[in-house]
């Protein structure tokens, strides 16, 4: 019987034969906040989208259990039914559809999966009226098309927002953090604090400390070339805020590349 | 061979035969030359530039005969309160219903001047064939100043048999300084009918015209349009097209800035299924200068359907100051899908601002990715991404009424649209 949350498994995923994840092994426990930093190119948005269920990436070894369930199996869709959620690192443009349509889709294909009534669009519009004020956004962005014409900045909090309404139990931020500027990112990590709770974990992906000051993990991972390298408490973020990364790939590269 | 000259003799009949009295002097006269040119000619082959793409396959092998003169009920056709009926090219008296300013008569005891000149035939051997061949004409007009809130629709029906042809002929006259919407509904046909509609409209000094045209024909129909506007000066066009799609439809469409300030936007979405071949031809002739053109079509393709677009912006070169843009995107959702897409500009005026674009792609799989991993079923995320992509064109139709109608029509050949449910209705405002 196995009792983790989520748990990923040797996991081996390459895209046009070119080998990108070499053996990733993570657990995340219900209700803790884990952080996964790394250098440029080691593989950090390819783990993140191969656990949304991006079909271009091809896992050729392991596994990935949510709730003790092989999500590889499932379709992107069927990953966000059961709770997962991805924000992305480059979030993407969709030139036409609404934000509002778009997300009330979402919500309610989520809730309809999980056996729960369908919100109409009047309850949608007052959650969301809410939940767009909390990321410092204006009220005009749920009419305009998904993040089409925003701004980094605005990307990451229209991310954030999504968020906030679809209420996963597991979330993962994909380097949201990267070119906020400060009061953003404020903004962005007193949302996500507001949904840390015993019910719901959170994976952090950031090439920064600086958002870990404000989302406190419980845990940090190193990711060198494709591998979990180090894990740590939160000094470890420190650690490599100070140091750089390139002591952690020396110690990979001595010995042998795996199993420090 | 021998049946283009089985067709020249049909052309050469029908001009020949007294029954041409219904028209007008002038185009009496054209409709000569056009027989003459015709005869000349004969059918356009895929070695004419114009036709490389659209081999008109059984169109220019079977002898097509004439549809009857027809009395049927077609108020299942009819959308807007207002507006006409032609069945076989012939109007149906007892169906037409226009608002105070608008009227509608036969052309022959008319004097106008027709926007087609012997020129076009040259240009057009299509047109040659079927400017030979209506027996009727008429002339809508719109009184100057007329301002017009409800769209003044004009329904062409075909009914006829297979093998039958009809041509019906359309001036449209719209006085200085007015405003008015019209929709020309192409609907009917059947297995190898041809439908060859021939389309004038002339928009007076600085009126203000939206132009909508609708081909839904039976999908084994053939249907060649020609239209042809001309644009005063400060006026404005709006031209809005929407192609259902069938075995053959193809639409040649010429508008002419004549008025310096005149500007248009002509725009389209196309949507071929099937085995369909859909054809848009357009040339945009801008002859004055300060004159503006925006032309943006769209298409969406699926199965083994193809389409070509070919535009032309002709700049004269009197036309300085012209501001011209073109863009043509095409999405293909089959591998067996074909879209040629030909933009072209032909500038003779040297201070000018003119561009064109043209894709021809995918769905944007990134996209789709992005809106499954938050729940947003696989079949649906294609579905908002195709009808958001011919949405552009439609939402430049201000009536929302008739925006609407367009919107369902385009969801009624989009697959798995039944998922988005009532889009447009579902915006509510924040
Ligand atoms: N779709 C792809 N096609 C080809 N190479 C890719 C693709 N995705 C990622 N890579 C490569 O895999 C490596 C890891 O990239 P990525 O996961 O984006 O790293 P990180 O997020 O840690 O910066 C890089 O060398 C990148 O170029
Ligand atoms: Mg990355």
């Amino acid at each position: 019987m196995n009792n983790f949350f989520f748990r990923i498994n040797d996991l081996h995923a390459e895209v046009e034969g070119k080998k990108i994840l070499k053996g990733v092994n993570l657990d995340l426990p219900k209700g803790e906040v884990h952080a996964i930093m790394g250098p440029n190119g080691s593989g950090k948005s390819t783990l993140a989208q191969v656990i949304a269920g991006r079909e271009s990436y091809e896992v050729t070894e392991g596994e990935i259990l949510l709730e003790g369930e092989n999500i590889l199996e499932l379709s992107p869709e069927e990953r966000a039914y059961k709770g997962l959620f991805l924000a992305f690192q480059y979030p993407v443009e969709i030139p036409g559809v609404s934000t509002l349509y778009f997300l009330k889709t979402a919500l309610n294909s989520i809730r309809k999966a999980n056996g729960l009534d369908e919100v109409d669009t009047y309850e949608f519009m007052a959650l969301a009226r809410e939940k767009v004020k909390e990321v410092g956004l204006d009220e005009d962005f749920l009419k305009r098309p998904v993040n089409w014409g925003f701004s980094g900045g605005e990307k990451k909090r229209a991310e954030i927002f999504q968020l906030l309404i679809l209420q996963p139990k597991l979330a993962i931020l994909d380097e949201t953090d990267s070119g906020l500027d400060i009061d953003a990112l404020r903004i962005v990590a007193k949302a996500v604090e507001s949904m840390r709770s015993k019910e719901r974990s959170f994976l952090v992906i950031t090439h920064y400390q600086r958002i870990l000051n404000y989302i406190k993990p419980d845990r940090v991972h190193v990711m060198v070339d494709g591998v979990i390298a180090k894990s740590g408490g939160f000094d470890l973020a420190l650690e490599l805020e100070e140091k750089g990364y390139g002591w952690i790939e020396k110690e990979l590269t001595f010995a042998g590349g795996r199993d420090l | 061979m021998s049946e283009t000259v089985r067709s020249v003799d049909l052309v050469i009949d029908s001009y020949k035969k007294e029954q041409l009295c219904a028209i007008n002097d002038k185009e009496k006269l054209l409709q000569s030359v056009a027989a003459e040119k015709f005869c000349d000619v004969g059918f356009p082959t895929q070695k004419h530039e114009e036709w490389r793409f659209f081999p008109l396959g059984e169109v220019s092998k079977v002898v097509f005969k004439r549809a009857d003169k027809l009395k049927i009920d077609c108020s299942s056709y009819r959308e807007e309160k207002f507006g006409v009926v032609f069945v076989n090219g012939h109007l149906l008296e007892e169906a037409v219903l226009l608002p105070e300013g608008v009227e509608i008569f036969d052309t022959s005891n008319l004097d106008f001047t027709p926007l087609i000149e012997e020129n076009r035939f040259a240009q057009n051997p299509m047109l040659a064939f079927s400017y030979s061949l209506f027996e009727k004409s008429y002339l809508l007009r719109v009184d100057s100043k007329a301002v017009l809130d409800s769209p003044i629709e004009m329904v062409f029906v075909t009914h006829a048999d297979k093998y039958n042809f009809v041509v019906p002929k359309v001036f449209v006259e719209v006085g200085d300084v007015a405003e008015v919407t019209f929709v020309e509904k192409h609907v009917g046909g059947g297995i190898s009918t041809l439908s060859l509609p021939i389309v004038e409209v002339s928009v007076g000094k600085a009126a203000n015209v939206t132009y909508v045209r609708v081909c839904d024909e039976e999908r084994k129909s053939y249907h060649f349009s020609y239209s042809i506007f001309s644009v005063d000066r400060d006026a404005n066009l709006s031209a809005v097209s929407l192609d259902l799609g069938s075995i053959k439809t193809r639409h040649d469409l010429v508008v002419m800035l004549v008025g310096e300030g005149a500007s248009a936007s002509v725009d389209g979405v196309y949507l071929p299924r099937k085995n369909d071949l859909v054809g848009n031809y357009l040339l945009v002739e801008h002859r004055m200068p300060h004159t503006t053109s925006h032309e943006l079509y769209k298409g969406v393709l699926q199965d083994s359907a193809r389409s070509v677009f070919k535009g032309l912006i002709h700049v004269f070169k009197e036309a300085q100051k012209t501001d011209a843009i073109q863009e043509n995107r095409n999405i293909l959702l089959s591998n067996e899908a074909l879209a040629h897409s030909l933009p072209q500009l032909l500038i003779f005026a040297d201070d000018v601002k003119c561009t064109h674009a043209s894709t021809i792609g995918r769905l944007d799989e990134e996209a789709i990715f992005y809106m499954r991993s938050r729940g947003v079923k696989d079949s649906l995320a294609r579905s908002l991404m195709v009808h958001a992509f011919c949405l552009e064109v439609i939402e430049r139709v201000s009536n929302s009424t008739l925006r609407n109608r367009l919107d369902k029509k385009i969801l009624s050949v989009i697959p798995n649209s039944e998922l988005i449910g009532n889009y447009l209705s579902s915006e509510v405002d924040v």
